[in-house]
């Protein structure tokens, strides 16, 4: 039994609103894409945009909910 | 577009795939270059399920926002969910980490913390959909 490649099928099924991501685990598995050492400092980076971007849409969600009650303390 | 419904689908479906990047770790952890994949195919797999996060995210608080009848009760939904989701993103981050010190450090403990930290993640994004379930 290939897991590898079940586990791709699992992510095409589950996962159709992030089609690169399927493609990149797609080309890992199938050895066509060499991915740099996953180090510290990438780590680091995927973290901070992370937050970064959760970040932003909670700004901007809270700036909606005020903006919904503008007489509200 | 789908459906606030559809984003916690997603959510947890990230997780069970999360599960199935750890089921990989056994049967791939005896040579170097299985061990190289299985790092970069959980890296993926934590994209993926940040992004599936970050949507979901943006979808639930605009819920959230739509559905509040006074800016206290807006603000108490939006913690209560924020708190929830903050857990989901210190496990992704835990995973990160994890995966950076399965990189720099070639031993089979790295790798069981790696795939505990995956486990983590689903864990967590299974529980903020059970906690937002009708």
């Amino acid at each position: 039994m290939n897991i590898a490649a079940e586990l791709v099928q699992l992510l095409a099924a589950i996962l159709p609103m992030a089609p690169e991501a399927l493609e990149q685990i797609e080309s890992i598995i199938d050895g066509q894409t060499k991915v740099p050492n996953f180090d510290a400092a990438a780590a680091a980076t995927r973290i901070a945009n992370a937050m970064t971007a959760v970040g932003s849409i909670e700004a901007a969600d809270d700036a909606t909910l005020a903006a919904r009650f503008p007489s509200s303390p | 577009m789908s459906s606030p419904k559809g984003f916690v689908r997603v959510s947890v479906l990230a997780a069970i795939a999360v599960v199935a990047t750890i089921t990989v770790v056994p049967f791939v952890a005896c040579s170097p270059g299985a061990r190289t994949t299985t790092i970069n195919t959980t890296v993926a797999t934590l994209d993926a399920a940040q992004k599936s996060l970050q949507t979901y995210v943006q979808d639930h608080e605009s819920t959230i926002v739509t559905g509040a009848t006074s800016l206290a009760d807006g603000q108490g939904k939006l913690a209560t969910f924020r708190s929830a989701v903050n857990k989901v993103e210190l496990a992704i981050a835990t995973g990160y980490r994890a995966a950076a010190a399965a990189t720099a450090a070639n031993d089979d403990s790295t790798l069981t913390a790696l795939s505990q930290a995956a486990l983590l993640v689903a864990g967590e994004l299974a529980a903020i959909e059970k906690g937002l379930s009708p």
